[in-house]
């Protein structure tokens, strides 16, 4: 009985002086939970964009066509009352088209541009070392930035802050005057 | 946006109003159309802006609004009439006070990236708008919303009637299986398994019945709920639109400011205020006509000595139209002042080095005018307060590029000038037809059909991919709408065409065939989203009732397309020259007789019936040759040819006199005031006529 009470009595001892320490010790480094990107297969290409990115990821609605309009804009849907112009990563990438556009990301913030991507595979969490900045031996400007994740190739990071500047500049260059 | 980061919230509204207010009605006075009892409601009006003005610390805008009360106030109870003079007093002050209120409405410029790093504020991203737009909004529109929206919760009330029927009838087929389980269903006597049957059909008639009324309460109610908020979106997009009458205040106020500061007299006159346009757009061009404005009272209207040294009146005026054109608006600003000197504008842009002689000789009226919409280019002689710094129409022409909309410029030396901004509505409500074409459903606006008939197939007459229609004794081009959007001739063409014809006014009219009309509806059309650029044929969209996007048409961008007679895009511009001849002759037999021996060579010919004509058109520019008499009342050819030669950019123009003077010293008199060639009317041969002339035109347009 006594020897129970003794070991009893070694245990509080050995808890006490754990929990007591445990305030001495550093706390131990936090693992970074990393940044969330989409993997999209665009033109039969894998690539990522930047969640904080994009506002919105919806299945394509309906598109109606535009008429004598440049091959990348693929028309017009509606979308909650707004009205979204969607334009197509795999031209704009100068990708393999072609491929049904099934899905439909939103970026741009409060302009809503609407990009369409014929594929949606998952999410990927990258800490800031799996990121790689630009190289110059990307199939396209836009994509030039790659992040390295465990045992898959390179996949290139679309940079779709850019590319929406350059769609909404392209549009506002004014027209040929009569 | 709270109060505290933004003390001025309210009060800019409130001042806003305030000053719109003081505006219309110091107006009504200085025309004389107000009396002296609307005196003190002015009074009162500046009494409560001083009052604004000081609780926010705005002493600038509340001592001016005090000298307004402290001026009114002899005329407050008298009924005496305000003299004119105060009137224009008073309204340059509330000019001041809308200044200072602007100012209070710009963003803080922004601080440098060490100034912010200094004051240890952090970088913010930039806002999209200097501060949130406001609208005013007319009560009896807000009612008529919400007793839309009160109609609309009654009507969802109603399908709860459709919720009961259900109910009834799922409690009829939980009866309905317990008689097809009982023991009777498969054993019992006859009599007893005949009582079971009837039992049954009883109950299943029950269920029908249920189900029937059900669908029935369902069927109607959804459709009126349907259409009930439908009607609500409509109306609550609506209540972006603001008449265009508020922009005519403001303008009116600059004009008879900047007439004032520069000793002139201005009558402004204004249409087209009841038209509905999105208070964003309105907003923005309101900035660009303020250029407008400024410029045509500094640069367009005269003194009044100027103006009675040509027989005008002393007074000039300045209009204001707004119309609406399908899918877009133009605001025409005309006055009647001394309009642009085209030759000033060439010799301008010459000596500025904007363009180089020989450039400034080949551009025609259109590309003179166009070079005032450059940035820094002023003909003003002088800077003023009002305008001259050559800023101004550059950044009208940026505003409405700004919202993909054009801006054109025409002149008439002597005459006046008329600026017109066309700007696409963001949002606008109005009549359209609803059409089937290709499969696809489409808009079109109401007001630019003409006529819609129904055409067998026969009637069509097709040459290659070009075909034209018979209508009210006209021949008009026609094209199928689908071939029109797709881009593609139609292989397969229906037995008979559903055949709009479309008038786009200047454009003209032209015929599109579509399968099917579905009929006339009004609806809220916005604009095409930012990052589509400029499509000559699509004025917007709208929804359908899924919430699929209906495009509405651009009836001028499809009437010029049909016109083309091209079904695989938007007509290209023509890019070769005629040449153009100016002839000068104050005989109209000598005139009519080259103008037509010059016309079925292939000419473009254009008339003068005298020197003075002659030289206002050359200013023009834009001829590749000048064919003039010599003897001709008032300004000779002699003294045209002088008159051209002395202007730089003109030194290098063909002229080619034709008359009946011989002799070798009129030749040679020619020859020295710059005259190019010399043919004797006597000696006149129409072949080496136009040898001559096409030797002359030619090296015109290789000199241009």
């Amino acid at each position: 009985m006594s020897l129970s009470r003794t070991r009893m009595a070694l245990r509080l001892d050995e808890l006490r002086d754990s929990f007591d320490s445990s305030f001495s010790r550093p706390p131990p480094p936090q693992q970074e939970p990393g940044e969330a990107l989409l993997r999209l297969r665009v033109g039969g290409t894998p690539l990522a964009v930047r969640l904080g990115h994009l506002s919105g990821l919806h299945l394509m609605p309906r598109l109606v066509q535009l008429p004598d309009s440049p091959a990348s804009l693929l028309g017009v849907v509606g979308l909650r009352g707004q009205l979204i112009a969607v334009h197509d990563l795999a031209a704009l990438l100068n990708l393999q088209t072609g491929e049904s556009p099934r899905w439909l990301l939103l970026a741009g913030g409060t302009r809503r541009v609407g990009l369409a991507a014929s594929g949606f595979e998952g999410q990927v969490r990258a800490t800031r070392e799996q990121m790689r900045p630009g190289g110059s031996s990307a199939s396209h400007p836009l994509l030039s930035a790659s992040v390295l994740l465990k045992d898959t190739p390179p996949l290139p990071v679309l940079d779709i802050d850019t590319l929406v500047q350059k769609l909404l500049e392209a549009a506002a260059a004014p027209q040929q005057g009569r | 946006m709270s109060l505290d980061s933004d003390p001025y919230r309210y009060f800019r509204i409130e001042a806003r109003e305030l000053l719109e207010q003081l505006t219309q009605g110091l107006l009504s006075l200085g025309d004389g159309e107000g009396d002296a009892r609307a005196v003190p409601e002015l009074f009162r009006y500046a009494h409560t802006l001083k009052g604004a003005a000081r609780v926010v610390g705005q002493t600038d805008i509340a001592e001016m609004a005090h000298a307004v009360e402290d001026a009114l106030s002899p005329y407050r109870n008298t009924g005496q009439v305000v003299p004119v003079n105060s009137v224009h007093e008073f309204l340059r002050l509330v000019g001041q006070m809308a200044d200072t209120l602007d100012a209070l409405e710009a963003p803080p410029a922004p601080a440098s990236e060490a100034a912010q790093a200094e004051l240890g504020t952090p970088m913010v991203a930039p806002q999209e708008g200097p501060s949130p737009e406001v609208v005013r909004v007319e009560l009896a529109r807000l009612d008529g919303l919400l007793e839309g929206l009160s109609e609309a919760v009654v009507q969802l009330g109603g399908l709860h009637g459709a919720v009961e029927s259900i109910s009834q009838a799922h409690h009829g087929t939980d009866l309905l299986i317990e008689q097809l389980t009982a023991p009777v269903a498969s054993s019992g006597a006859a009599a007893e398994r005949a009582r079971w049957l009837s039992r049954v059909l009883s109950v299943a008639e029950g269920l029908r019945a249920s189900l029937v009324k059900a669908g029935r309460q369902l069927g109607g109610g959804l459709g009126q709920v349907e259409s009930e908020l439908a009607r609500l979106r409509d109306g609550a997009h609506a209540l972006r639109l603001v008449p265009a009458q508020t922009l005519f205040g403001p303008l009116e106020l600059t004009a008879r400011d900047a007439a004032g500061s520069l000793g002139r007299q201005v009558e402004v006159l204004t249409e087209g205020g009841d038209i509905q346009i999105d208070g964003h757009v309105l907003a923005s061009v309101r900035q660009a006509l303020l250029h407008v404005v400024r410029n045509a009272m500094d640069h367009g209207l005269e003194t009044p000595e100027e103006r009675r040294a040509v027989s005008k009146s002393p007074t000039g005026h300045f209009s204001l139209k707004v119309q609406r054109r399908g899918g877009r608006v133009s605001f025409r600003c005309e006055d009647d002042g001394r309009g642009v000197d085209l030759g000033r504008v060439r010799q301008v842009a010459v000596e500025r080095g904007v363009v180089s002689a020989a450039e400034a000789d080949a551009l025609d009226e259109h590309g003179l005018l166009d070079l005032l919409f450059q940035p820094g280019f002023s003909t003003a002689r002088a800077i003023t307060d009002v305008s001259g710094r050559g800023v101004g129409l550059d950044v009208v022409r940026d505003t409405v590029r700004r919202l993909k909309g054009e801006v054109y410029i025409t002149s008439r030396l002597g005459q006046g000038t008329c600026i017109t901004l066309e700007v696409p509505l963001t949002l606008a409500s109005l009549e359209v037809l609803s059409v089937e074409a290709g499969g696809q459903r489409l808009l079109i606006p109401l007001e630019a059909l003409t006529g819609a008939i129904h055409l067998p197939a026969e009637a069509v007459s097709w040459t290659g991919a070009r075909a034209c229609i018979s209508y009210a004794g006209e021949a008009l081009p026609f094209l199928p709408l689908a071939d029109a959007l797709k881009g593609a001739n139609g292989e397969q063409r229906p037995r008979a065409w559903s055949v709009l014809v479309l008038d786009a006014g200047a454009a003209g009219r032209a015929a599109v065939g579509v399968e099917r009309l579905q009929g006339i509806s009004r609806r809220v059309s916005r604009p095409l989203p930012t990052s589509v650029p400029h499509l000559p044929l699509v004025a917007g969209a709208s929804f359908d009732e899924q919430g699929i996007p209906l495009l509405l048409l651009d009836a001028a961008g499809l009437v010029r397309l049909v016109q083309a007679g091209s079904s695989t895009g938007a007509p290209k511009v023509r890019t070769s020259r005629k040449h153009r001849i100016l002839v000068v002759d104050d005989s109209v037999t000598t005139r009519m007789l080259e103008k037509s021996i010059l016309e079925a060579a292939g000419y473009e010919v254009e008339l003068a019936a005298s020197g003075e004509e002659g030289l206002e058109k050359v200013m023009r520019g834009g001829h590749s040759l000048v064919i003039s008499d010599v003897e001709m009342p008032g300004m000779t050819g002699l003294d045209l040819t002088r008159r051209i030669r002395a202007v730089a950019a003109l030194q290098s123009l063909p002229i080619l006199m034709v008359s009946s003077l011989a002799t070798e010293e009129d030749k040679r008199r020619g020859r020295e005031a710059g005259v190019s060639a010399y043919i004797v009317k006597g000696e006149f041969h129409q072949h080496g006529f136009l040898d001559t002339v096409a030797r002359l035109a030619n090296e015109g347009r290789k000199q241009g």
